[in-house]
């Protein structure tokens, strides 16, 4: 007879985990067995060129497209039946014009993402606008809180959101072409912010992006997306 | 005025739509769906229709043709998302065909008018109290849940992912639609009833310096209108439904000076 030793400590699930990962756009498949794990406080950066797959990866990781094979696992769970959105920030590609249009200033953007995804009981207003205003000063736009997203240029408009996505204090930032159509400083810039968010917080990142720069400045895992294929890992 | 019933009960009904149809409306329009009170007006106008040929109340007519109509184009833009627009086309298309069809049944014309552009003087307070209900539903939704199509508005993906049950809102946000056009048909009008869903939403938007601001702006704007709209129907002698329309167009005529001014200043 052996005695039972002390049990090792439950190892928490990774961020993301994707097993064999299928996807389907009608009958056209457009991934084809994809394998990716993005650890706690790990970045991982998904590269390839336009229609390689790169942001349907990111869209299954959050569960907002549905595999046609394979398992997608957000901290350990099915992102369909995932509860614990706080933990997960966000953002995805989006049209300027369907941000710039948008009749609310950065404080109501930040602040509404703040509330909705918050853990716990529900903070009072007065603690939704001080985090919301601290989560634009991380950002470097605090001095604009009041000014509508409309009158933003495209660099603040992408630190605005990326506000949005930390207000909730997320243990993983999800990133979709976050350096699309800006210019050479506000690419810098907002690669700095996600940079010092990742070493002050030990965020997990998962990036997609065909920007090689953005890909230098922020290091870590890389995985390079041809046709629906992972055809090199790296770092 | 105030001393006719009619006119009472006319005005209640008048300031609470004009509150409310541009509250729900704010979100219709952010989210691109301004058809959508077009589609529903004319199936509000097709179930009228078929209350009058039926002997049953056409505002229930109107209610569940709307209802039906909503849950027709939630369920095709939940399926064929990039098809949504075509969706609502459709059920337009089916309510001017089902109401031109039926109205051929209707014994007395005029009464089918009176919901096509709007009539004050034989609502009765049933209509009323039907459509304070309504009202007091639209409003209760739009407060309780206003982060959600704050969010929704923004953009559907990431108020999934920032923890808003999307599919539930758009379904009770879709309900909500289609109960606020059905009980407005019986005073601005089935074809009238998507202009104040965008006409007052425009005026806020001009003036707005803040999504709670474009809020209040619209609904203001909703308020004034129906009320010079029924005042001046009343002593003017003109269609109730019209008129409010085309004094929210002169709010924002109003509203586009009023901007101009303040930019210049």
């Amino acid at each position: 007879m052996t005695a039972a030793g002390p049990e090792a400590p439950e190892r928490p699930a990774p961020p993301v985990d994707l097993s064999n990962v299928r996807f389907s756009y009608g009958r056209e498949e457009v991934l084809h067995g994809i394998d990716l794990v993005v650890g706690a406080g790990e970045i991982c950066s998904v590269v390839g060129d336009n229609g390689a797959g790169k942001s349907t990866i990111a869209r299954l990781a959050v569960g907002e497209l549905k595999p046609t094979a394979g398992t997608v696992r957000l901290f350990g769970e099915n992102p369909t039946r995932f509860g614990r959105w706080d933990l997960v920030g966000y953002v995805p590609q989006l049209p300027p014009e369907a941000v710039s249009r948008f009749p609310a200033t950065a404080l109501e953007l930040v602040s509404a993402f703040q509330s909705a995804g918050a853990r716990g009981r529900r903070p009072s207003r007065a603690e939704r606008r001080a985090q919301s205003l601290d989560a634009l000063g991380q950002v470097g736009m605090d001095a604009h809180a009041t000014r509508m997203v409309s009158e933003l240029s495209g660099g603040q408009l992408q630190r605005v959101r990326l506000a949005c996505a930390l207000v909730s204090g997320p243990e993983l930032l999800v990133l979709d072409e976050p350096t699309n159509g800006l210019d050479r400083e506000s690419r810098e810039a907002l690669c700095s912010l996600v940079a010092a968010a990742h070493a002050k917080r030990g965020l997990a990142v998962l990036l997609v992006t065909h920007d090689q720069r953005t890909l230098a400045r922020l290091g870590g895992s890389v995985l390079l997306v041809e046709d629906g294929r992972v055809v090199r890992k790296g770092a | 005025m105030l001393e006719y019933a009619f006119m009472q009960r006319g005005l209640l009904a008048g300031l609470l739509l004009g509150t409310v149809i541009p509250l729900v409306g704010m979100t219709v329009v952010q989210r691109r769906l301004s058809l959508i009170g077009d589609a529903l007006s004319h199936a509000s106008l097709a179930g009228v229709a078929a209350g009058l040929v039926g002997g049953v109340s056409p505002v229930a007519g109107a209610i569940v043709a709307c209802l039906v109509g909503a849950l027709c184009i939630e369920g095709v833009r939940r399926r064929l998302k990039e098809q949504s627009e075509l969706a609502v086309a459709v059920i337009l298309a089916a309510g001017v065909g089902a109401a031109g069809v039926l109205s051929g049944f209707v014994p007395n014309a005029s009464s089918l008018n009176s919901y096509m552009f709007g009539s004050i003087l034989t609502m009765s307070d049933g209509e009323v109290i039907t459509i304070v209900a309504v009202c007091a539903v639209a409003m209760a939704f739009s407060v309780a849940l206003r982060r959600s199509l704050f969010l929704m508005s923004f953009d559907e993906r990431q108020a999934r992912t920032a923890g808003v049950a999307v599919s539930a809102v758009n379904l009770a946000f879709m309900v909500v639609v289609a109960l606020v056009v059905a009980v407005a048909s019986r005073t601005v009008g089935s074809l009238i009833v998507s202009s104040m869903m965008v006409v007052p939403v425009a005026c806020g938007l001009e003036l707005a310096r803040s999504w709670r601001q474009a809020c209040l702006l619209s609904s203001l704007a909703g308020v004034v209108a129906s009320a010079l709209g029924l005042v001046a129907s009343y002593y003017l002698g003109l269609r109730p439904g019209g008129t409010i329309v085309l004094a929210a167009i002169a709010l924002l005529l109003l509203a586009f000076v009023v901007r101009r001014l303040a930019r210049g200043a």
